[in-house]
């Protein structure tokens, strides 16, 4: 009865727990993200071989993100991170006009896997500042989100360095959380 | 089987990168002091260690790969073995000295650095730098498709007179470069002599590419001088132990 009584305080008041995994190709920003997110500071980060991890609590809902190393060669060590991932950041370097097929490709690999098919799907198109770079509209429409069935994603435009659109980013995870994980 | 067979590639390539960074000018950061650099700056090909991967990528925009995590296509692997530090040093600091501005050791000095020497274009050969990349563009051409896959239906000779044109410094890092795989892909195999030399010839005329001419770059010969040395001497150990087999 206590035990119940408690478990249902938790889910009024309590914190959320929230599993993310952070992926996208080499130099998209996923680690610069990640200690914005964490420190609030803007890090010089080195390639990453492997991942780092931090949890961030943002509205009542603690993000423990996982930031995988996107480099060619370690990207088939992703598909180890999937298992109970409850929603996915996809970070997409909008200056890079050449890579941006293999972005696409390396995410339909991603969302096609069976351990991911009920995350959330969230984009961010990062580095926003940087001239000549593409709009979320374009990312959107480059990556065929449209065309994907039975998916909740959310393009969000981003810039890593000064922190802007990731908070709001965040803040779409937690409110469509509810959607799925009851 | 295909991919069985791109994954061979793949770590071929992985060794022949791990063979340039073997080359004693390889062995330093191109932008810091730091020793034993195990990253690749694909956008100048130089060799650079884990800080500076950082701030290049970053600030700079050029692009990084970790030689450890990272694929190398056959064009990227041309390019790095036409580049590397020693190249890079030519064509970036042609004309620096440690009295304009001392060896970068903080951050900030790297960073004052690279500006002066990416930005400001302070020390940069500017000739030198575009007919270094007119170079390997010919030689990407020459090699490779658009896709970026190696040409194969070209009959070697072919291949080897067009790498005899490449000047003096290429060919003599591609010969310590040697081994036993090597000629699968490119067919520089110009060194190895068609058939069994007697043991009186002395090998190191063998390593020495056969255009080994002034150049006019007398400065480059003597630095090389050491490498061709080096040369003739694994040349020598490659030919001794195929003999044996």
């Amino acid at each position: 009865m206590g035990a119940n009584m408690s478990k249902a305080l938790a889910k009024i008041f309590g914190t959320k727990e929230m599993r993310i995994l952070m992926l996208g190709l080499d130099a998209a920003g996923k680690t610069t993200i990640l200690y914005k997110l964490k420190l609030n500071q803007s890090v010089t980060t080195i390639p990453t071989v492997g991942f780092n991890v931090e949890s961030v609590t943002y509205k009542n809902v603690k993000f423990n993100v996982w930031d995988v190393g996107g480099q060619d060669k370690i990207r088939n060590l992703w598909r180890h991170y999937y298992t109970g991932t409850q929603g996915l950041i996809f970070v997409i370097d909008c200056q890079d006009r050449n890579r941006i097929e293999e972005a696409r490709q390396e995410l339909y690999r991603i969302i096609s896997d069976r351990e991911m098919k009920d995350c959330l799907l969230l984009i961010f198109a990062n580095k926003q500042d940087l001239p000549g770079s593409f709009t979320p509209a374009e990312v959107t429409d480059i990556l065929g989100l449209a065309k994907l069935r039975e998916r909740i994603w959310y393009v969000h435009p981003s810039c890593a360095t000064t922190g802007d659109g990731l908070f709001e980013g965040l803040n779409w995870l937690s409110q469509n959380v509810k959607a799925i994980y009851k | 089987m295909s991919l069985f067979l791109a994954k061979k590639q793949e770590d071929l390539n992985q060794k022949k990168v791990r063979d340039l960074l073997r080359l004693k000018e390889n062995k330093k950061c191109f932008d810091c002091p730091t020793k034993s650099p195990f990253f690749v700056n694909t956008t100048i090909q130089t060799f650079i260690c884990a800080r500076c991967s950082g701030l290049v990528s970053r600030e700079v925009g050029h692009r990084v790969k970790a030689i450890s995590a990272s694929k190398f296509s056959g064009a990227e692997l041309l390019a790095l073995k036409q580049g590397g530090n020693g190249m890079a040093i030519k064509i970036w600091l042609s004309n620096y000295s440690t009295h304009d501005a001392p060896e970068p050791e903080s951050d900030d000095d790297i960073r004052a650095f690279m500006r002066q020497k990416y930005y400001e274009n302070k020390w940069l050969d500017r000739a030198l730098l575009l007919s270094h990349k007119e170079k390997v563009r010919a030689l990407l051409a020459k090699q490779f498709t658009e896709d970026g896959l190696p040409i194969v239906t070209k009959p070697r000779t072919k291949l080897l007179s067009g790498f005899s044109r490449v000047p003096l410094i290429a060919d003599s890092e591609m010969n310590i470069m040697k081994d036993d795989d090597e000629d699968e892909e490119f067919g520089q195999d110009q060194v190895a002599p068609p058939m069994p030399i007697p043991d009186c010839v002395n090998p190191v005329t063998f390593a020495l590419p056969p255009f080994a001419s002034p150049t006019g770059r007398g400065s480059m010969e003597s630095e090389y001088s050491s490498f061709s040395a080096k040369s003739s001497v694994s040349v020598q150990e490659d030919y001794v132990s195929s003999k044996r087999r």
